[in-house]
């Protein structure tokens, strides 16, 4: 009796897990939501993003690819990312450093029992990197693309204000200019009278 | 007596020097007012001809546009004469002496430019414009003239090249330090240039494209693509009825018709041609594999050609190209032809008359709500085959037939696709092309909508987009923030099974809407708000640009607030512009440019 329900519990988990991949197969018309999101779509090199999956198995392993082009190159070269991950989903590694190199530095990440998973990747290089998700049971693909671009040194500032500052500094430049010659010009005539008073 | 006699000599010495200073003052005095005064007198001649000139241009081009070429011709010879006018007075050795001096000298040198940019426009472009009677573009008793239209297409060839070599002469004056009417003249003609390149690159790929796509070559068959605008795709709405057209010696016929979601043109299991890796990322396979999903990307001759080829593997025709219009378009076209009965199909539907009023609510609701499917595809092809016999049968207007083309370019509502490469490269720069392009001069964000429903939802969609050009960053960079708004004017019930369709969104009344957001060539996608929640973005990469993708789900009555934050590739201008998937309400767009960035 027991080991019936289990197997029958089985075989409705199997039948669940593969449902995505029948769907995937079979493709209704209209386009689906993306199944592979990130939180930011362009980031600086060390920022954090979160990529959200979905629709994958229940407790499905998936596995991340990182492809990195540089920027001013179109096609998707075949150049492995440098990336660094830290996990939020379901069993998966809190931190994950991945070096570049001709080793593939892909990842793995566990679903949740409704499909679900989220990571947080960090780039070290900038360029675009086409991060590829696929479910190891499902067969299920998704993928994700994400700028990365160099640090930018400071706040960002807009054109009219970096001339209102310029403007301001051109002021208080102008003004200790001013204040300096008026110290010397002062001095100097407070010597001079010094020099007469002491003459008459 | 030696002291005063001295006295006097120095005084008649200093009255003789005085008497010459204020002789060559006197000089001085007239030759300068004597100038002055030709230079006036000059002044008020050329500006006389001028404002003739502009008012006699005017009149030419309402007599052009209305097919009046006779009295078009009178204008021309007028206008010429006061071109004339006006380079012959503002090119006199005083003028052009007057252009070397300082301060006012730029606003004499200016004038005379104009001058002669008109004075050229009027004797080099005019007369070629006026070889191609608008009348020829029209089709008489069911056939174009293209005896006519060939015969023109050297000489606006050569016009246009003349446009352009006066359109960069007169965009390389300077505008500083002018003078305010000088200034307000030098703007109004750079505007009328503008006009006069379009119009002139029009005419040009009109005349020589017109007679090849006409069969004057021999035959050619088309696909006509109707864009249904309640199911929305990313170049308007889902390819929904399709007529192969025959084109020979001028005339046009119907071969075939069909519908794209039927057993005309059902699923593939492979895609048809091969799809690039980034294609297949952002959309899968579904371009590749079903008809109505060839134009999820905005990027048109992708789509074009996917359709082509699936309809060869159907019918075994390799069709010359592909047009595309929707139901708007036809309601433009009616508001120039006058109301269409469909025959044959009384009783069916409320509104067996096509009108201009009423033919988009006709054919993307009223359809849906009272046939089914059968019946549905039935009064398509019939309201189809209605408007396109009254174009070809009834005399029409040019000018009116003209002015709804060009709205519905214009719109990016009409869009063709050649299969023949030549032809192909001379329409890819212009609108009717539908070319996502991989370089551009201003920023362009493209907004498209593809509907994730399943459902003919998207008639009751309204949008805004809002774009605004925001701060430089330190890397030459821009940021873009833009704000489209979605809203929902669809009941809470009473729809039918062919409106609600697949029903995806979970909830059959709720449209869901997979937003497209294309960043400007070599820019990219940073983040997005939906109702002013951070929302994950889907992502991928198209022709250069960074697509981010949302899900956007609007409920019958509600109105969602879609904000994303994008950045312009390196040293872009302050300007920006929108690409957006027209709809079939239009869309209320506002831009906010900012100065450039300072380096």
């Amino acid at each position: 009796m027991r080991l019936s329900r289990i197997i029958t519990a089985l075989v409705a988990g199997l039948a669940v897990a593969g449902v995505p991949a029948a769907a995937g197969a079979a493709q209704p018309y209209p386009p689906q939501p993306p199944s592979l999101t990130a939180t930011d779509t362009t980031v600086e090199i060390g920022q954090a993003t979160t990529l959200i999956g979905t629709g994958f198995g229940a407790n499905e392993l998936v596995r991340l690819d990182f492809t990195f082009t540089p920027l001013a190159a179109r096609a998707p070269g075949a150049q492995p990312a440098r990336v660094e991950t830290g996990g939020m989903g379901a069993m998966a590694p809190a931190s994950l450093e991945l070096k570049g190199g001709p080793a593939i530095p892909s990842t793995t990440v566990r679903a949740n029992s409704e499909g679900r998973f989220t990571k947080v990747v960090k780039f070290h290089h900038a360029g675009q990197v086409l991060v590829t998700a696929t479910g190891l049971s499902t067969a299920r693909v998704a993928s994700v693309t994400i700028t990365v671009f160099r640090p930018q040194p400071g706040l960002p500032v807009t054109g009219s204000s970096v001339g209102s500052q310029l403007a301001v500094g051109g002021g208080l430049l102008a003004t200790g200019v001013l204040l300096v010659l008026m110290t010397v010009v002062w001095r100097r005539r407070r010597r001079q009278d010094v020099t007469a008073g002491s003459m008459s | 007596m030696t002291a005063t006699s001295g006295k006097r000599r120095r005084r008649s010495r200093g009255r003789r020097r005085l008497r010459r200073v204020l002789l060559a003052a006197l000089v001085c005095a007239c030759l300068v007012s004597l100038s002055g005064g030709w230079l006036v007198l000059r002044g008020w001649q050329t500006r006389e001809h001028l404002v003739g000139a502009m008012r006699l241009a005017r009149s030419l081009s309402e007599q052009v546009r209305s097919g009046d070429l006779v009295q078009a011709r009178r204008t021309l010879a007028a206008l010429q004469q006061q071109t004339a006018g006006a380079r012959s007075s503002s090119g006199d050795p005083a003028w052009r002496g007057a252009g070397h001096l300082p301060y006012a000298g730029r606003n004499f040198a200016t004038v005379q430019a104009i001058s002669i940019a008109v004075d050229d426009l009027a004797r080099l472009a005019f007369p070629a414009l006026l070889s191609l009677d608008p009348a020829a573009l029209v089709p008489k008793a069911g056939r174009l003239d293209l005896a006519a239209l060939r015969s023109t297409a050297p000489t606006l060839a050569a016009a246009e090249p003349e446009v352009r070599k006066v359109d960069r002469r007169v965009d390389a004056l300077p505008t500083a330090g002018l003078h305010p009417q000088v200034r307000d003249a030098l703007r109004q003609l750079r505007d009328e240039l503008d006009n006069l390149t379009t119009v002139t690159t029009a005419a040009r790929i009109a005349a020589a494209l017109l007679p090849p796509i006409l069969g004057a070559n021999g035959a050619r068959t088309y696909l006509l693509v109707s864009q249904n605008l309640a199911e929305l795709r990313a170049t308007g709405g889902i390819w929904g009825a399709y007529a192969a057209i025959r084109t020979e010696g001028g005339q046009a016929r119907i071969v075939a018709q069909g519908g794209t979601a039927s057993e005309d043109l059902p699923m593939f299991p492979q895609p048809v041609l091969q799809l690039s890796p980034e294609m297949r990322a952002l959309y899968g396979d579904l371009p590749g594999i079903y008809a109505p999903d060839v134009n999820l990307t905005p990027h048109f001759p992708t789509a074009a050609k996917l359709y082509r080829e699936m309809y060869r593997r159907r019918s075994g025709t390799s069709v010359d190209g592909v047009l595309a219009t929707d139901p708007v378009v036809l309601s433009y076209l009616l508001q120039a032809i006058g109301p269409v009965q469909v025959t044959g199909q009384t009783g069916v539907v409320s509104q067996p008359t096509l009108a201009a009023t009423t033919a988009v609510r006709t054919l993307l609701s009223d359809t849906y709500r009272t046939l089914d499917l059968k019946a549905q595809d039935r009064y398509f092809a019939a309201s189809a085959r209605a408007v396109f016999e009254a174009i070809l049968q009834r005399p029409i207007d040019p000018r009116a037939l003209m002015t709804v083309l060009d709205r519905a370019v214009e719109e990016r509502r009409l869009l063709f696709w050649s299969a023949h490469e030549q032809e192909q490269e001379m329409i890819a720069g212009t609108r009717l092309a539908g070319v996502l392009p991989e370089r551009e001069q201003v920023p362009t964000v493209g907004v498209f909508l593809n509907d994730g429903s399943g459902a003919k939802l998207g008639y009751y969609l309204t949008h805004e987009a809002e774009l605004t050009v925001g701060d430089c960053r330190r890397d030459g960079r821009r940021e873009l923030r833009l704000r489209v708004t979605l809203s929902s004017s669809a009941p809470r019930s009473g729809l039918s099974s062919s409106v609600l369709g697949l029903g995806l969104s979970g909830e059959p009344y709720t449209a869901r809407t997979l937003v497209y957001l294309f960043s400007p060539a070599r820019g990219s996608v940073v983040s997005a708000r939906l109702d002013g929640t951070a929302v994950a973005v889907g992502s991928g990469t198209e022709r250069g640009r960074h697509v981010g993708i949302v899900n956007v789900e609007t409920p019958p009555g509600r109105t969602r607030v879609l904000e994303a934050t994008l950045l312009t590739p390196v040293d872009a201008p302050g300007t920006a512009d929108l690409w957006l998937t027209p709809g079939v309400s239009p869309w209320t767009t506002h831009i906010s440019s900012a100065p450039d960035c300072k380096k």
